[in-house]
């Protein structure tokens, strides 16, 4: 049954957002046939919007329906996500204002353009471009999917209304590059925000306080057991080292305006991890209202029918539109982090050396398209979908790998560059075998550690210590033999801000 | 005025906190009805944001733009 109610307040926000992705073109105005302006908003934003821009690009609405979801479902476990943010950002404090810096000086576009420049190996660049590329689409369908829930539990026609959502997802993509979501994500952040405080304030008096609540979940499902100590630890360090290494965290972050809009960011970002802390606990609210998984998406519909529990129809038709909008603007930072991959990376670099920044940008725009309806694809064709979460999940473990290439590389000069290759082989291989072991149901696999039954780990996380080691021992090696390829084509300069620009 | 690296060292503090579950692992002590394993992690998030004030008010004295 549709309910109307909802759905009238979720289409008026959804036009409102429309308008704003248009308008975006104009805002900060620069020449959008550029791809450093299509692609990155002309490195522009400052703090303010920055943290927006990235409060909305990594929170999607999919971590807002699976997080609670994985909490309903297996309790503690799901909690990681507060330890994924409490390690992540000294993370970005350390490592991504050097980065900026140097893509800032040299005029890169995306990670493989500095891997290319830095060991000086276009075929490296392109196995890092690939990898993104390939660790994006998967995540780009499960905001679709994010969509999808919140529209069935409206009671609307599912696949009509994903069509609509996605052409305006795609052509204000195309029209007005990262400019529309950081726009929106303005948009997104305030509407989840709202949705969020007022749930944890409405939803808890209603089923009569936090105690009441937690006294209705069994008890096993509120700590860990210590047989998971090892996964949960592994899971969060892993999944905060892989987080910045997607492009679209990547692409954001090449996007702010200095090195100190990025370190104020590490400090202010942690409230959205809070945030995602809050939203978890819904999967304990919708325990203790007696919500059931139901219809074709199981236990991620239970966010969206507690909220149809616990609100009149109008909010729970916002709090709808804030999931959705918070899944456009993923969704379009991720196909334009992607798109250009393949314009800088694939298409400059392969198919055609001498392409005029016209050129570039056309190709970006296109291939930000290309990405979408591939990622739609997952979600309208039957069946799909579940790869779309197993792929997901390997994504995770596959970005991982780019860590030596990427953020090791700005520190240490010795890296032979075929050894950040050979180890990018073995970490993916090993990755994906112990996957394939765990038949993609799980990122955590009993390694032969500490005890008969061995330890539980995260994938990810032991496959890039395999990856790092083959680094090292293959770069000293090389070294050893005197046949070093370190390709240490940039001097410390590069890492630093120029004279002109105010120190870091 | 240098970097202070050493003020880096204050990001194992929470780092610590957080990777050891044995440290907070356990459903008592609640506070207000709220379960320690997750009360724990929650105030965990405030004070790491916190530290990293800190680290960047050490290291970039004034807070230059």
């Amino acid at each position: 049954m549709i309910q109307w109610d909802e759905v009238a307040v979720f289409v008026s926000l959804g036009l409102f957002v429309t308008v704003l992705g248009f308008v975006a073109a104009r805002w900060r105005r620069g020449d959008l046939d550029l791809i450093e302006e299509w692609g990155l908003g002309g490195r522009r934003f400052g703090t303010i919007v920055t943290w927006f821009l990235l409060g909305g690009d990594i929170y999607t609405a999919y971590t807002f329906i699976a997080v609670p979801a994985l909490v309903f479902g297996s309790g503690a476990l799901g909690l990681f996500v507060l330890p994924v943010g409490v390690i992540v950002y000294p993370l970005v404090y350390l490592i991504m204002p050097r980065l900026w810096q140097v893509a800032k000086n040299r005029g890169y576009v995306t990670a493989s353009d500095y891997v290319k420049e830095r060991f000086d190996s276009r075929f490296l660049a392109l196995l890092i471009a690939v990898t993104g590329i390939v660790a994006t689409m998967p995540y780009i369908a499960l905001q679709i999917l994010g969509i999808a829930v919140v529209l069935n539990v409206m009671g609307v026609n599912v696949e009509a209304a994903l069509l609509i959502s996605f052409l305006v997802l795609a052509i204000f993509t195309y029209v007005s590059g990262l400019r529309a979501p950081t726009l929106i994500a303005l948009v997104k952040d305030s509407l989840i925000w709202v949705t969020v405080i007022v749930a944890i304030i409405v939803i808890p008096l209603k089923l009569g306080g936090f105690g009441t609540i937690f006294a209705t979940v069994p008890a096993a499902h509120l700590t860990l057991a210590p047989p998971l100590f090892g996964g949960y630890s592994t899971l969060a360090l892993g999944s905060a080292l892989a987080l910045f290494l997607f492009p679209h965290t990547i692409t954001g972050t090449l996007a702010a305006s200095s090195q100190h809009a990025i370190k104020r960011n590490s400090a202010f970002l942690p409230a959205y991890t809070l945030l995602l802390g809050l939203i978890a606990l819904l999967g304990y609210m919708a325990i203790a209202a007696g919500i059931r998984p139901a219809g074709p998406y199981g236990a991620n519909s239970v966010v969206p029918q507690l909220i149809q529990f616990a609100f009149p129809g109008w909010f729970a038709g916002f709090a709808f539109a804030a999931i959705a909008i918070g899944a456009l603007v993923p969704a379009s930072i991720m196909s334009i982090a992607a798109a250009n991959l393949f314009c800088r990376n694939i298409y400059r670099e392969y198919l055609r050396p001498n392409a005029t920044p016209r050129d570039e940008s056309r190709v970006a725009k296109i291939a930000s398209l290309l990405v979408k309806v591939g990622a739609l694809g997952f979600i309208l064709i039957p069946g799909l979908t579940q790869y779309a979460i197993t792929l997901q999940l390997a994504g995770g473990v596959w970005i991982i790998q780019t860590l030596p290439a990427v953020f090791l590389a700005l520190y240490v000069k010795w890296l032979d560059r075929r050894a950040v290759t050979l180890g990018w082989l073995v970490g993916i291989v090993t990755g994906t075998y112990w996957l394939l072991v765990e038949k993609f149901a799980s990122a955590l696999h009993a390694f032969p550690v500490g005890g008969p039954n061995g330890i539980k780990l995260y994938i990810g996380l032991v496959a890039v210590l395999l990856n790092i080691g083959v680094v090292v021992v293959g770069s000293a090696l090389a070294h050893a033999l005197g046949g070093a390829q370190a390709g240490w084509t940039l001097s410390e300069a590069d890492y630093e801000p120029l004279p002109a620009e105010p120190a870091a | 005025m240098r970097t202070r690296d050493w003020a880096l060292l204050i990001f194992l503090i929470p780092l610590v906190a957080v990777l050891w579950p044995p440290l907070y692992a356990g459903i008592q002590p609640e506070w207000q009805g709220i379960p320690y394993f997750i009360w724990y992690q929650f105030l965990w998030t405030v004070v790491a944001a916190a530290l990293t004030i800190l680290v960047y008010l050490i290291r970039s004295p004034g807070g230059e733009r």
